[in-house]
């Protein structure tokens, strides 16, 4: 969530290079409202559409996103540019599908570029890496409860399926455990699972590291990658007491599900950013011989 | 007519999945076209083209080391899991355009709309907020 706001607020002002008019709050202050007001000003006027066209254009680096013919910049003034093309399609997708304001917070995979390019807490690989393997230890498939014997049934039902998938999968053992310290990884397991994950590139290591975090499970997001599981199914399994309590006592009156389509829309985001960022393409031209 | 021989080496799949490889994913062949923005999917390559030359089972797992060798079929595309993965990121797409739609269609009808400016709050009691053309002395 602090990565979105980081967005929202240097996102305004970096991108294009362009100047800040018409952004200031409403009241008479001067270009700068005070420190003190801003916790009751609201908030600023969103930036509108400045742009008809979205097009992609292909630099040394990489693809590059114009919007009318102004080449698109992370926050940090650095130009945008992806390795795939496919990636690019659809982060320029993005961008035309804003219509009259841009909502930065519903564009995951500029956002998810952005991170990537910028790295502004400055990890490198083994720090993500270690970071994502962090997860086992709190995964949320592998530590259950002990009461009400129904979601101790569901949790077996749902969850032991997609631990034993995954123990096959890498030869490892996971293991679940209704203690509170959580399931005990043994440590080949660990290494195996870092060794795998440094098979991908950095890109795709930010997006596996999004998935953890917002699915609060690397069991699940390995299940994502490795197309065993469906966004939607990794989704529920992630909120498998969540979805036992709403059927049980209804939904919070307020909530309508807003979190749930948050949860799908960054997580489909980070496993389509994955999985784009870690193909490469290449064309073969026959040779025709006479 | 020459056709070219699969390469059976790693990089034809788009890299090796033994642990200290690379990308596991299949290379595929992008057709040369302009770009607008909506057609994403479209221009993922031909589905057809991939699913006529198929030559070898499908497979839901990365394929390791030995497998890799067991492919020595001749065709005239790249192999590539392409139906599986394509359809999986197609889902993933979908799924994705969906729930931001109906993410923000909650935003817009249930959550808060913020407080009021205080010019707003002076209008709903019929007031005017006085105007200082200097601003006020005490700030920047």
């Amino acid at each position: 969530m602090w990565r979105s706001c980081l967005r929202l607020r240097g996102g305004g002002r970096h991108l294009l290079n362009c100047p800040r008019g018409g952004l200031t709050a409403s009241t008479g202050l001067g270009p700068k409202p005070p420190a003190h007001a801003r916790a009751y000003a609201p908030p600023a006027a969103e930036r509108k559409r400045f742009y008809q066209n979205v097009s992609i254009s292909q630099g040394e680096a990489g693809f590059e996103i114009n919007l009318d013919h102004r080449k698109l910049r992370t926050p940090q003034a650095k130009l945008f540019t992806v390795p795939s093309e496919a990636l690019a399609v659809a982060v320029a997708t993005e961008w035309d599908s804003q219509q009259d304001t841009i909502k930065t917070y519903t564009m995951h995979l500029t956002t998810l570029c952005n991170t990537s390019l910028d790295n502004p807490t400055q990890r490198d690989k083994d720090q993500l890496i270690w970071a994502a393997v962090k997860f086992l230890d709190t995964d949320t498939v592998c530590c259950r409860v002990e009461e009400p014997e129904t979601l101790v049934e569901l949790q077996r039902n749902e969850w032991d399926p997609v631990i034993g998938w995954a123990e096959r999968r890498y030869g490892v053992k996971i293991g679940s455990s209704t203690s509170i310290v959580g399931p005990s990884i043994p440590a080949r397991t660990r290494e195996v699972l870092v060794s795998h994950l440094a098979s991908y590139n950095t890109w795709a290591l930010q997006g596996i590291e999004f998935v953890v975090s917002q699915l609060k499970s690397m069991v699940l997001t390995l299940g994502l990658i490795d197309l065993h599981l469906t966004v939607e199914q990794a989704v529920l399994l992630s909120r498998l007491e969540e979805a036992f309590q709403i059927q049980k006592w209804g939904n919070v009156e307020w909530a309508h599900d807003y979190e749930l389509q948050d949860l799908r829309a960054r997580t489909a985001a980070g496993a389509l950013f994955v999985h784009l960022c870690s193909e490469s393409s290449a064309v073969k031209h026959k040779l025709l011989q006479g | 007519m020459a056709e070219i021989e699969r390469d059976k080496k790693k990089d034809v799949l788009g890299g090796e999945c033994s642990v200290t490889g690379h990308s596991i994913y299949p290379t595929l062949s992008f057709p040369e076209e302009s770009y607008s923005g909506n057609r994403f999917l479209m221009q993922r390559g031909n589905i057809g083209r991939f699913l006529k030359s198929r030559t070898t089972p499908l497979r839901g797992m990365v394929p390791c080391r030995a497998e890799l060798e067991t492919f020595n079929e001749v065709t005239s595309e790249k192999l590539c899991r392409a139906q599986h993965e394509l359809h999986f990121q197609a889902a993933t797409y979908l799924c994705l355009l969906r729930s931001i739609r109906e993410h923000v269609a909650l935003h817009q009808e249930f959550h808060g709309k913020g407080e009021r400016s205080v010019e707003e709050s002076a209008g709903l009691v019929g007031l005017k907020l006085p105007q200082q053309p200097g601003g006020k002395g005490w700030e920047p």
